[in-house]
């Protein structure tokens, strides 16, 4: 008999806030955290407002204990997991079977490029402490040496779906008992690299994003980092956790279309999320929000509203994009909007969408404009998809009595 | 609970995509960088995707077709990538642009090919797979993190066929940066002083891919019995954890010790602690001399075992450490990095 999977406890940075308590005010107050960059050297610091951490390294070096010269990518990460586990009894990650699982589509790239500065004009320069950084599982080993974790460690790199996709694999190490408790998330700091990526393929907003929205033109770029931590309902008894919710779905699909679109009909959404309503057992009508990937691209917002509308019909229930608020995270956006999927059914919360008028023509899809609270929040499903054609949808469920 | 090999689809610094090299033998590489010895692409692919293609998403390609081809599976469920560094061709061509244009005017074209993914993408572009897909970039366990998963998927009946594998490329940039990291030798390095211990290996690369089944066949290979990592234990844990992983399969000592000694001293000492620890210091048998070391190495090791398990006369290429006539019924596959990160890969033969 496979165990259930609860969510013992989160940890969030991201622009709008360094723990769930300051992003559920910021959510309240409706401030989208996409503004300027302070942080960020790029020429197009002036051209596109990002979703930025509101921390120098120097300040997030500071506040953590770790050194400045360390990449972003660790410095986050860092800071979201030790989050994490603050919560949970002491010595518990120590003594029960533990796994930490990682993602991330750009690994420690930030200070790769600035090693490539040197590097490019004599190739025995260039600081090699800061490529050293480098490889996306460089910021996993690093946390995991700070907070003593040991035995199964891994990192994913499915693009936007990164994180998503840890927490899936931490639920199924869970449910095939190999593994006790899994501390499972994400991380994406920002990067020219990514910046001038996404906007070499002319995707990005010079203003703020508007996802779902019918005057939408691109996507902000975010950053930051979330991990939940999933234990079994065994240890959640045994140790009186006092969890979150339960993890009752996720389906893990490849839209096959594409290197960098999705399907006109939104083949691969459609796949992730009855694959996840069908792993949870439960009908359309018992989601009450949906949190949805929600890029503000063209392709995105209209493939997943139209493999939205073929499974739920119109009788969809509230659903948002936070990326309005956060920017997109790419790898950290699977983790953290997992995050906030499960306060919403911990807390009742249904979040909004920051900037929305006009539905998308020929879809009439409408995402919740204003914070509801105090709602009855049984079951929330959290998209994630990528490029690659990676797609992965989770559902979060109340625990049942 | 069985998961067969299948099929088997290899590139790599032997002419290994020719199975043919297991009778004629491996050669002897040398210098300090062995690069793959790749096939006549245009006999797989299109020439116009080619063209499209940087190296390691034809290696890629390639090996997965050879792998399904084998296992006779027209479109594999599930498709696992393990790739330390990803793309580096085109990740080195969008961020040296991204320097030298000082982020203006760049084409989107290698920043599209530089994510990890891209590989696992492509290929069930290719097979137009829709199921599950992912890809473990986490440093000298990628491929072994992408061998649990596919074990995983098929243990817990989500997937009966998986196609897995694990690839990493060598660039310029790459080469000239390990190196002056250390992690390859100076010298020009051969065959034959290969093992002699000094600082740093020899770089290697490479494309294995794998059909795993729940199902034998006549194409079977060998059987993974278990895959396991370690990160931060030391030699003690590790063996501690090799003997209770082969108490787990009622198996006293492996038949073959299959193990990472890459010439890098310090790396070799923690391999010879392990081979002496499970008494496997007479059956060991060493593969980095003939594909360099590279953080997904363990896939070209993976095939060497699945090789010597399949054929009932242990093939020439062999001929050299092992017994043709012996029957080898269990091997282990110990793969270490720095002493952080550690490997088990448990192939048992088909018929056990």
């Amino acid at each position: 008999m496979s165990s259930s999977v609860y969510v013992a406890g989160t940890g969030i940075i991201s622009a709008i806030g360094n723990n769930i308590s300051e992003s559920l005010n910021t959510f309240r107050n409706h401030q989208s955290g996409i503004a300027k960059t302070q942080y960020l050297e790029t020429r197009h610091r002036e051209t596109f407002p990002l979703g930025e951490v509101k921390f120098s390294n120097e300040e997030l070096a500071a506040i953590t204990g770790l050194k400045s010269g360390l990449s972003r990518t660790i410095l986050l990460s860092y800071y979201a997991a030790k989050q994490a586990i603050e919560s949970l009894p002491e010595n518990l990650i120590t003594t029960l079977r533990t796994g930490f699982i990682s993602a991330s589509s750009v690994g420690g790239m930030d200070k790769t490029e600035s090693f490539f500065e040197d590097f490019m004009k004599d190739e025995q320069s260039g600081d090699l402490r800061k490529v050293q950084h480098h490889d996306c599982g460089k910021h996993t080993d690093y946390v995991c040496e700070k907070l003593g974790i040991k035995g199964f460690i891994t990192t994913i790199s499915t693009a936007c779906s990164s994180s998503a996709n840890s927490i899936m694999l931490g639920a199924r190490l869970i449910k095939s008992g190999k593994l006790d408790l899994v501390i499972a998330g994400g991380v994406d700091p920002l990067t020219r690299f990514t910046l001038n990526g996404f906007n070499s393929l002319m995707i990005v907003d010079r203003n703020q994003c508007r996802p779902l929205d019918q005057s939408r033109q691109g996507l902000n770029l975010g950053e930051g980092a979330a991990y939940l931590v999933l234990v079994s309902n065994k240890i959640a008894t045994a140790y009186n956790l006092e969890p979150l919710c339960e993890l009752t779905g996720y389906c893990n699909t490849n839209d096959s279309h594409h290197q960098t679109a999705l399907s006109d009909e939104g083949n691969g959404p459609y796949l992730a999320m009855s694959g996840a309503l069908k792993m949870s057992v439960l009908n359309t009508s018992d989601i009450n929000y949906i949190n949805m990937h929600g890029t503000g691209t063209q392709n995105n917002d209209s493939a997943e509203g139209k493999a939205l509308v073929r499974i739920f019909g119109q009788t969809y229930p509230p659903l948002s994009s936070t990326k309005s608020f956060t920017g997109h995270t790419l790898g950290a956006s699977g983790a953290i909007e997992a995050a906030f999927s499960a306060v919403a059914v911990q807390k009742g919360i249904i979040y909004p969408n920051f900037s929305f008028t006009e539905a998308m023509h020929g879809l009439s899809v409408y995402p919740q404009v204003k914070m509801l609270e105090n709602q009855e929040i049984n079951h929330v499903l959290s998209n994630s998809f990528g490029f690659g054609g990676n797609c992965t949808s989770l559902i979060f469920s109340k625990i049942r009595a | 609970m069985s998961v067969y090999i299948n099929g088997i689809g290899v590139i790599s610094p032997q002419q290994s995509f020719d199975k043919n090299v297991l009778q004629e033998g491996f050669i002897g590489k040398e210098g300090n960088k062995w690069l793959s010895v790749e096939p006549n692409y245009s006999q797989f692919i299109d020439g116009k995707q080619i063209r499209r293609m940087s190296r390691i998403i034809r290696m890629g390609i390639v090996a997965s077709l050879l792998a399904t081809r084998e296992a006779g599976i027209e479109k594999p469920e599930s498709i696992i990538v393990g790739t330390a560094f990803g793309c580096l061709e085109d990740t080195h061509s969008f961020l040296s642009k991204l320097v030298q244009y000082q982020e203006d005017m760049l084409s989107p074209t290698a920043f599209i090919h530089s994510t990890h993914n891209t590989i696992a993408a492509q290929i069930a572009l290719l097979f137009h797979c829709r199921g599950y897909n992912s890809t473990y970039v986490h440093r000298a366990l990628s491929f072994e993190s992408a061998l649990m998963d596919a074990m995983l998927l098929i243990e817990e009946n989500s997937a009966d066929d998986v196609l897995v594998g694990g690839i990493d490329e060598i660039t310029d940039a790459s080469f000239t940066i390990m190196k002056r990291i250390g992690f390859y030798k100076e010298s020009e390095v051969n065959a034959e002083n290969f093992y002699i211990p000094g600082k740093g290996s020899v770089a290697g690369e490479g494309s294995a891919f794998f059909s795993l089944s729940r199902i034998q066949t006549a194409s079977s290979y060998a059987k993974i019995a278990e895959v396991e990592s370690y990160s931060f234990m030391n030699g003690n844990e590790v063996v501690e954890k090799a003997k209770e992983l082969l108490l787990r399969h009622n198996i006293v000592q492996p038949d073959l010790l299959i193990s990472g000694h890459n010439g890098d001293g310090a790396n070799d000492k923690e391999n010879d602690f392990f081979a002496e620890a499970i008494n496997c210091k007479n059956r060991l048998l060493k593969y980095k001399h003939w594909c360099g070391e590279y953080a997904t190495a363990s896939a070209f090791a993976t095939w060497l075992g699945a090789e010597i398990l399949k054929h009932k006369t242990i093939p020439n290429c062999f001929s050299e450490f092992l017994n043709p006539d012996e029957r080898l019924n269990t091997i282990l596959i110990y793969n270490q990095h720095k002493g952080i990160h550690h490997s088990l890969i448990l192939l048992n033969h088909a018929e056990l």
